[in-house]
């Protein structure tokens, strides 16, 4: 009887947990992520053969004429927003010299697939390079039940690797 | 034993009486719930009930509305919609607190978000205030050299002709945007827009399932149907358990 009680309860709890929430804001990940070096503030406008790209990273339009991004030497960083089931996650990506340098979840806000914030999920995005195909030249592991999220994830950080690639700071000439 | 046998026959009435009761309520619970179950398959969440189905209590009156005047045209909020004019151009759950027309575009801010759009409604760019400025803005301004400026606490900031950096500037140099009342043609018009589009059939399963849809006293209904029902799987096992001695 005791043993079933305390399956109940266990279960009860782990029903009621919830992964929604800011886990950072997009200010403090820039802050940490150019500590020693403020970056610049700069725009890259959308032509139609970057937003052709984009809607094949993304599979779907990329709803936007322009994407913020933060510079400085052969580094970049990007604040990007990907529905995984239903709403859309915050993620921020930093790319350095045409590698991945830190993926990590911002904001979540759907009620299932929450496990994606774990540094165990992003950290394998590290040093991930983008193919000619627009693929990831490394593998990434799901995590079940989170599927979608995952997906969300990949696609944000194939599109940060494709937009590094379009600004002045890819060839690290830029200061 | 007759005493014991009286007992176990109001129990069983009353299960009866709860279980007669509570059936055509559990109906209604289950077939919405399965309904909602499978609302995304559906599309129950893409397509809107008429109107007059709206049944959510709310109404929605010109009052409703917060607009302010953007060059040539009208930027206005109704609940969680923005439109210009009378097109729906982004959905926002955060309040709208201002709109200005600036380099050719439409500047929009609620108190989470920077949107900037093109004049045909086509989003440019969605930015996150936290990413710009130290704190939600309150207000929005114009500087004499036609800059966009937030209010900030009681602080005012302007931003260069790109909108990627900002500067702190003296109060008296923003003119402050100030919300006014559009034309008659546009309330109308999007009081129409968004009574067409303003309960989705999910949402109406959802208020039909919680009971919201008798109004407050309809969830209290719902919850005693949930008591009764927990009652029943009591007094039910009760009356099996007393069978078997």
């Amino acid at each position: 009887m005791k043993r079933w009680f305390t399956l109940g309860l266990l279960l009860l709890s782990a029903a009621s947990l919830s992964a929604k929430g800011v886990y950072q804001t997009p200010e403090a990940f820039i802050q940490a992520g150019f500590q020693s070096e403020p970056p610049t503030q700069n725009v890259i406008w959308l032509n139609q053969p970057l937003k052709k790209t984009m809607a094949d990273i993304l599979g779907h339009t990329y709803s936007g004429l322009r994407v913020r991004y933060w510079g400085k030497g052969n580094r970049t960083a990007w604040v990007l927003n990907e529905i995984g089931k239903e709403k859309p996650i915050t993620i921020g990506v930093i790319v350095r010299a045409g590698q991945l340098e830190q993926v990590a979840i911002l904001t979540f806000r759907e009620s299932r697939g929450g496990e994606i914030r774990h540094p165990s999920f992003t950290d394998q995005f590290i040093n991930a390079k983008l193919k000619n195909d627009h693929a990831l030249d490394k593998p990434i592991d799901g995590i079940s039940g989170a599927t979608l999220s995952v997906r969300a994830v990949k696609k944000i950080a194939k599109l940060a690797l494709f937009l590094h690639q379009q600004t002045p700071f890819s060839d690290g000439k830029t200061q | 034993m007759a005493k014991r046998s009286k007992k176990r026959h109001s129990l069983h009435q009353w299960h009866r009486y709860l279980g007669l009761f509570a059936g055509l309520f559990t109906l209604w619970i289950t077939l919405s719930g399965i309904a909602l179950n499978h609302s995304a398959e559906l599309a129950f969440d893409q397509q809107y009930a008429p109107s007059n189905w709206s049944l959510t209590g709310d109404s929605i009156t010109a009052s409703s509305i917060t607009a302010y005047k953007s060059g040539d045209q009208w930027v206005s909020q109704l609940n969680d919609r923005i439109y210009l004019d009378t097109q729906e151009i982004t959905v926002s759950n955060t309040l709208l607190i201002g709109a200005t027309n600036l380099q050719q575009m439409q500047v929009v801010a609620t108190t989470d978000s920077l949107w900037l759009f093109d004049h045909s409604g086509q989003l440019i760019e969605q930015i996150d205030w936290s990413l710009m400025l130290p704190a939600k803005p309150i207000r929005l301004g114009v500087t004499q050299e036609k800059r966009l400026a937030m209010q900030v606490a009681h602080n005012w900031y302007s931003t260069d002709e790109s909108m990627l950096t900002w500067q702190p500037i003296p109060q008296q140099n923003a003119h402050i945007v100030q919300p006014a009342q559009p034309p008659e043609f546009i309330i109308q018009k999007l009081l129409d827009a968004y009574n067409g589009k303003s309960t989705t059939y999910e949402q109406l399963l959802l208020n039909l399932h919680t009971g919201r849809i008798l109004g407050e006293y309809g969830v209290y209904l719902i919850d005693l149907i949930a008591l009764i029902l927990a009652t029943l799987a009591l007094s039910g096992f009760t009356v099996w358990l007393r069978r078997r001695q």
